[in-house]
């Protein structure tokens, strides 16, 4: 207080204002008052107040209650200007004392013209403080006001409320205000006391509402909600009832209307509530079950007994119109459906053959395949319906087999794929002729005269087809060569021909020579099993066919004519007499077809034609008659001999036994002289005895010579010789 | 149409002539004509004049047994392939095929192999008709016909004919000359000559007797074994037909195990 008195009022340095003014009245008022006041704290009042002063143009200040409170109060009412109250800089270690007053919305909002109000407010004081003084605040003094008056409760409160009449129709705008004192005790125990103000403002409108009573129009049903028939059902045991269709109620719309008029503008306004009734989902009813979504299987013989309904409700809010509730469709009936069945014809699965041919040529094979025939079973049935006598009754039904699988298996010559899936072998290629059997199955599920189809009593039907591999045997006729299966075959020669595979049906034989349509042999029958081939008679190439149902099988023949003859000296003679003149040898000689592959030409016929001797020299060309050389005209020649089987000449000498020629030269009497001869023998040939001759062929000779006055002979033919002396001696 | 009147009035002869209980070849044609004409409806497939020439080719035998056999041979060949199809003409094949396996045959070889020659392959022709393929009675009937061909066979026969006829030899030895006819100068040898010439030949008829024979014994064979395996052995009817085929056609052992066998 001292400091206050003797320094702080009276440095000159601070500049007085009117408010300042103010201050020093105060502090007057406190010295007159004896007021033991805290020089540092005044000093820090002072200037806090006096920054605040230099500062702001804001009219906040602190007041320092030197008067009664009730001066001081009406003192501060009078200074307050603003909504809040001043806050310090607790930065500055001033004294902080505020409050700010928060108002809860004023409800009802809007209000009816002529009701209360009540709004309420809220203060949320700040203590002052002081870091260099301890201020203990022991007491609070709150003063609120509000402008659009009212009936306050709890006004010493920091929770206030105001009851205000709704007198003024449209906006009401209000505002609250509070004065809070803060007592206590200083750090030196001298008497504190701050104030702080604060406000806020509120809005609220005020209208003009009359209402009268609702009034309705229900809703009303406007069909005949039901069951569609039929209503009673005869199910098999176990299976799902089945639904009959329903028709839901339906309603007409409803309508509620109340009439709101407002008496601060006049308007009068009509509020309604358009009234739906719905069904809800379709429900039944089984015993005292109720609510039941779905129905039960048909599980108990007595059958089932349902009921079925649906919830209505609405949007009525007003409760004029009381939602319509349960309402019943109707009631349907399930009985337990019985059958009987007596299977008259039972079902089956047959194979029947739809292979185009059973014959296959070995080489190119073919296919077997054969088709389903289905007799349907043909079955009673009789059925027993409890509640609904209609439904009962003996009816037929054609119950179709059911195929589980189709398989086929094959044996026969050759090797091949010889099982598989399906109704078809596909190609089989057998590699020789011969039977085969290719059997097909059928597996199926059918009704019997006893019982129903099921998955094991599965029943198999087969169908063997027996096919033919058609493979032309050939055999030659002939035995020589050893080789009976050949094709390369002399001219004239006969095969045989016959199929291998149990032929059965037509079978038409030909044979050809694309080249040259005459030499193509001959069979001696076109149709049969078996045929025989007869070569022609000249060299060809030659194809025999056989078709028959399914294929066509073919060979093919080289036929050569004979060629060449080739002589191996078998003998000589030894019968001559010593000191005769003379020479011969019994020769082998073998047709040789034009080509290294053996031949028969067991049916050719040879010819030597008979020619005079030529080439006479020496002793043969002297004159002498006895020298003269013999022809071969009459002397072996010109005489149609046949080949023996193994294509050699045949017997042509003197003696017996095996097939020889003989060449010799005998009994020219002597003296002897140097002298020979020849025979040009032109060859020819034909096909049995009757055949065409064939005159342009090969040629030889043979030549007889005596080489000297002794008498030695020498014969030769076929690039063979033999030389024999009078002693009877051959050389060498 | 000249050639059905022709036949018509063939026929007709023939006709009063076996009323009049005179012989048929008092009015039979000669073969030669006869042959004529059926190749001439072979040629044109004239199946009925064929079968109506049937009765007049039979009133060749036994006086014309080659030609007989060619005319058989020509009408055979005619009616085969219609054979195959037609009813009516495979019936008169089984008749036609079943007079056709005569065996009685004239005593000349030559003749004879040529008759087998021809008959062989007419005989064959009537098997283009199944009906006979398929008769026992015919196939027993051919199966005989086997086995008098067999019957004429001469078992391990070596050709008997030759170049020069055997024994002539010794004729020119004994003369001291060459061995050449013109140079026998004696009747004797000549008429020896003559007569081993002439055995000679006859030894050339039978080689080509037995030639022809072998081969109708083998083609005979051949088709009778394969039509026997219509009638499989394994049958039980058929053993008696069995066993009896391999009897009358002399069948060896080895050839019988063959019959009936597919």
């Amino acid at each position: 207080m001292r400091g206050i008195w003797e320094k702080g009022l009276m440095e000159p340095k601070y500049q007085m204002t009117a408010e300042a003014v103010w201050f020093y009245v105060e502090l007057a008022f406190m010295k007159l008052m004896s007021i033991d006041w805290k020089r540092n704290k005044n000093m820090q009042i002072f200037n806090n107040y006096s920054r605040v002063i230099r500062n702001s143009t804001t009219s906040r200040r602190i007041k320092f209650r030197l008067f009664p409170p009730a001066l001081c109060r009406i003192l501060a009412a009078a200074t307050v200007a603003g909504s809040l109250a001043l806050v310090p800089s607790a930065a500055e270690g001033q004294d902080g004392a505020a409050v700010s007053v928060s108002v809860t919305a004023p409800g009802p909002n809007p209000a009816s013209l002529g009701s209360n109000v009540t709004v309420s407010a809220t203060g949320s004081p700040t203590a002052p403080s002081d870091p260099n003084c301890e201020i203990t605040i022991t007491s609070t003094n709150w003063s609120w006001s509000n402008t659009l008056g009212g009936t306050a409760t709890n006004d010493d409160t920091a929770h206030p409320s105001w009851t205000i009449p709704a007198t003024s129709c449209g906006a009401n705008n209000g505002t609250i205000s509070v004065t809070v004192w803060f007592y206590g005790t200083s750090c030196d125990n001298s008497q504190y006391e701050a104030s702080a103000t604060g406000s806020a403002n509120y809005s609220f409108t005020v209208v003009g509402v009359s209402t009268t009573n609702w009034t309705a129009v229900c809703p009303t049903l406007i069909n005949t909600p039901s069951l569609s028939p039929p209503t009673n059902f005869c199910q098999p045991y176990g299976s799902a009832p089945t639904i009959p269709s329903n028709t839901p109620p339906a309603y007409s719309s409803g309508l509620e209307l109340q009439i709101v008029s407002n008496t601060c503008s006049g308007v009068t306004t009509n509020q309604t509530i358009v009234v739906i009734d719905t069904p809800g989902p379709l429900l039944w009813q089984i015993g005292t079950n109720t609510g039941l979504t779905s129905l039960p299987l048909l599980t108990n013989t007595n059958g089932l007994t349902a009921s079925a309904y649906v919830i209505v409700t609405n949007n009525d809010t007003i409760g004029l119109c009381p939602a319509p509730g349960r309402v019943d469709l109707g009631t349907a009936h399930w009985c337990i459906l019985t059958v009987t069945t007596n299977c008259t014809n039972a079902g089956s699965v047959n194979l029947t053959n739809t292979s185009t041919a059973t014959n296959f040529s070995v080489s190119t094979g073919g296919s077997l395949s054969v088709m389903t025939n289905v007799t349907n079973a043909l079955v009673l049935f009789t059925t027993n319906c409890p509640c609904d006598s209609s439904l009962s009754g003996t009816f037929t039904s054609n119950a179709p087999p059911v195929i589980i699988s189709t398989w086929w298996t094959v044996s026969g010559p050759g090797t091949y794929t010889n099982h598989g899936g399906g109704l078809s072998t596909g190609t089989i290629t057998p590699t020789n002729g011969g039977i085969g059997t290719a059997t097909f199955y059928v597996s199926y599920t059918a009704w019997t005269n006893s019982a129903a189809p099921t998955d094991t009593n599965v029943f198999t039907n087969s169908l063997p087809l027996v096919f033919n591999v058609i493979q032309i045997s050939n055999v030659c006729e002939a035995t020589f060569p050893t080789n009976q299966q050949r094709t390369s075959l002399g001219v004239g020669e006969i095969v045989d021909l016959s199929l291998v595979g149990a032929p059965s049906g037509t079978y038409s034989w030909a044979t050809t020579n694309s080249t040259s349509p005459n030499l193509a042999g001959s069979l001696n029958l076109n149709s049969g099993p078996a045929v025989k081939f007869t070569a022609p008679s000249n060299a060809a190439s030659v194809t025999v066919s056989v078709s028959y149902s399914g294929g066509t099988n073919t060979i093919s023949f080289a036929i050569f004519e004979p060629a060449a003859n080739s002589g191996v000296i078998r003998s000589k003679e030894t019968w001559m007499a010593a000191g005769t003149e003379g020479a011969g040898m019994e020769i082998t000689v073998t047709v040789l077809p034009s080509t290294t592959n053996a031949v028969s030409f067991s049916r050719v016929w040879l010819l030597e034609v008979g020619k005079d001797a030529t080439n006479a020299t020496g002793y043969f060309a002297d004159g002498n008659t006895n020298h003269a050389p013999i022809s071969h005209i009459g002397n072996g020649a010109d005489t149609w001999f046949l080949l023996d089987g193994s294509n050699n000449w045949p017997h042509l000498g003197q003696g017996t036994g095996t097939n020889y020629d003989t060449a010799d030269m005998y009994n020219y009497p002597s003296p002897w002289t140097q002298g020979s001869f020849q025979w040009p023998i032109p060859g020819q040939w034909k096909v049995d005895a009757g055949g065409k001759v064939n005159t342009n062929w090969i040629s030889w000779s043979q030549t007889m010579e005596i080489l000297d006055t002794n008498g030695t002979s020498k014969v030769s033919k076929f690039s063979l010789s033999v030389q024999r002396g009078t002693n009877g001696v051959y050389t060498p | 149409m000249k050639t059905i009147i022709r036949s018509a009035a063939f026929w007709l002869v023939v006709v009063v002539g076996a009323f009049c209980n005179l012989p048929a070849t008092a009015f039979a044609q000669s073969g030669t004509n006869l042959l004529t004409e059926i190749a001439g409806w072979r040629s044109t497939n004239d199946v009925a004049d064929i079968l109506h020439s049937l009765p007049a080719i039979e009133q060749l035998w036994p006086h014309e047994p080659e030609m007989y056999f060619r005319c058989m041979a020509e009408a055979t060949t005619g009616l085969s392939h219609a054979s195959a199809t037609n009813k009516e003409v495979a019936e008169s094949m089984l008749v036609v095929c079943t007079n056709l396996m005569k065996t009685n045959y004239p005593a000349d070889p030559g003749i004879t192999a040529t008759c087998i020659a021809i008959q062989c392959a007419a005989i064959e022709s009537c098997f283009n008709a199944e009906i006979l393929r398929r008769s026992k009675a015919c196939l027993l009937a051919y199966g005989r016909f086997l086995g008098e061909i067999r019957s004429l066979r001469i078992p391990n026969y070596t050709m008997r004919g030759a170049g020069v006829p055997p024994g002539t030899r010794e004729i020119f030895v004994r003369e001291h000359v060459p061995p050449s006819y013109d140079r026998l100068t004696n009747a004797a040898d000549r008429q020896e000559y003559d007569r081993l010439a002439a055995e000679n030949e006859k030894g050339r008829q039978m080689d080509n007797l037995q030639h022809i024979l072998l081969m109708a014994d083998n083609g005979t064979k051949f088709m009778l074994m394969a039509y026997s395996s219509y009638f499989p052995a394994s049958n039980p009817t058929n053993a008696d037909f069995i066993r009896e085929i391999g009897v009358e056609a002399r069948l060896t052992e080895v050839e019988r195990q063959e019959l009936g066998k597919k």
